[in-house]
């Protein structure tokens, strides 16, 4: 706990929290302006529609945000030369653990601001169907945990080379993969870790092509995806923090 | 003067990676572009027009400008770093060659990166066993992608020289690749510079630009490249580093 602490009094001055906003703002605004023109049909299905829109944008969005965030935390060591010293003050495993929960923490704002954002435009709009709660809490965890994912991912890379061209360019080709990989099928979508976003949400969409009709509907959460990439990030949080741990620094 | 700053730019780039990923960007949107096409080719009707959609319409928008924005973050970092906005500034080179430098090599990735894309698209085509000749527009769509990602490259120079943070400008181009799909979508693409490439690539395939907006477009490429250029002069000569 202290660990954490002193990760965020690192970022005091440093305004983490204002990548996250504006990066967040900007995916209301997204919403807002798909919003602007609305009919009877769209309003009953408005919470539907807007997971699934947030669910899409997350998979071009999260990747990249998380990358600058995760590549701020781990820059700062690399900027000050200070890992040495703090390899000798602290267990190199808590530094680890504590700038995984610090950008993990951001993230979940991140999630919980969506949600917040869907139910105040349900609200604005008066979206015509009860609030899926349910629906809201399996988008958190799944949203959340891809993107836990693709921090670990992307903190082993950040703390592991001094040049953080490395990092944010593997945030930028993993979401540019997620984004297309929702266009492949399932068994290619499991090979993309920012896939998991479309993989995981319980939201899908039916086009017809002919009437120009958009349904969405619900489908059961895809329970041995979710365990296949919790197993993924076990493993590499276990790979990552041994060799963070047992690397000469 | 110039020339000789091109080059030294160009061996400060010598050994980092971001060729790698200049060049893993469009050979990606290539492959998974064609996969894409080739299982939705009942839908997809439009041959070579719907295959270029596939290969150019998410990095136009979302990828590109953001790997563009990495790439000027890259430039400027290395002269964020120790002390070198003193030895910089101290040398004797003009503050116009300084940035203009910068541009020039971010320009020539981005005329390679065209180039790729080209290519690519027409050896994917030829893959995909389209019939008919390639579009005679492709040329065009990878010139005027070019001017505009030169656009884009001014912008992020000039924030990237402001922005000490190496990653802050490359989220800030993200969000202006949402903000420019908004723009473009709502026919006012040609007033936001993240909206350029994907209007002058034709990333949709229906024709953002038609003939007579090929003017106001390098009028609007003109602007955004020159606007921050003027900028990163005038700041370079007035503001303590």
């Amino acid at each position: 706990m202290n660990m954490l602490r002193l990760e965020f009094y690192k970022a005091r001055r440093k305004h983490y929290w204002l990548i996250v906003a504006a990066m967040s703002g900007m995916q209301a605004l997204w919403l807002i302006w798909a919003f602007r023109r609305i009919d009877a049909r769209d309003l009953v299905q408005g919470y539907l529609e807007s997971l699934y829109q947030f669910t899409m944008l997350n998979s071009i969005v999260l990747p990249v945000m998380t990358a600058v965030l995760v590549s701020r935390l781990c820059d700062i060591e690399h900027k000050g030369s200070a890992l040495k010293v703090l390899f000798t003050m602290q267990p190199s495993g808590t530094l680890f653990d504590a700038k995984f929960l610090c950008a993990g923490i951001h993230l979940a704002a991140a999630v919980g601001f969506q949600i917040a954002v869907i139910l105040l435009m349900g609200h604005v709009k008066g979206f015509g169907s009860p609030t899926p709660t349910a629906d809201f809490v399996l988008y958190f965890g799944s949203q959340l945990l891809c993107s836990l994912f693709l921090a670990l991912f992307l903190q082993i890379l950040a703390l592991r080379h001094v040049n953080q061209f490395i990092p944010l360019a593997a945030g930028l080709i993993t979401g540019f993969l997620g984004l297309m990989a929702m266009f492949f099928p399932a068994w290619v979508m499991r090979l993309v870790p920012s896939a998991y976003y479309g993989l995981l949400s319980t939201v899908h969409m039916d086009w017809d092509r002919a009437a120009g009709i958009v349904t969405y509907y619900r489908a059961p959460f895809p329970v041995a995806d979710c365990a296949l990439l919790t197993a993924a990030l076990v493993i590499l949080y276990w790979f990552g923090r041994k060799s963070f741990v047992k690397r000469e620094v | 003067m110039l020339f000789t700053v091109v080059k030294i730019e160009i061996l400060k780039l010598r050994r980092a990676p971001v060729w790698i990923a200049f060049f893993t960007l469009p050979l990606l949107a290539a492959v998974m572009g064609t996969f894409n096409y080739l299982q939705n080719i009942s839908i997809l009707t439009k041959e070579w027009y719907s295959l270029w959609t596939q290969h150019t319409i998410f990095s136009s928008f979302f990828f590109l400008p953001s790997l563009i924005g990495v790439l000027c973050a890259y430039q400027w970092r290395l002269e964020h770093r120790e002390n070198n906005w003193n030895s910089l500034m101290t040398l004797p080179v003009s503050a116009q060659s300084i940035f203009t430098g910068k541009l020039i090599v971010s320009a020539g990735l981005v005329l390679l990166t065209q180039t790729l894309t080209g290519a690519l698209f027409i050896a994917c085509g030829k893959y995909a066993g389209l019939p008919g000749a390639v579009p005679s527009d492709l040329p065009r769509w990878l010139l005027l992608g070019a001017c505009a990602g030169l656009s884009i490259a001014s912008v992020q120079l000039a924030l990237s020289m402001i922005v000490k943070s190496f990653a802050i400008p490359v989220g800030i181009a993200l969000m202006g690749g949402i903000l420019g799909l908004v723009m473009a979508s709502s026919g006012w693409g040609l007033f936001c510079p993240y909206s350029l490439l994907a209007l002058g690539m034709n990333a949709n395939g229906s024709g953002y630009l038609t003939a007579g907006d090929t003017l106001p477009f390098f009028v609007s490429c003109a602007v955004f490249t020159l606007l921050p250029t003027l900028f990163a002069v005038w700041w370079l000569k007035k503001k303590d580093v």
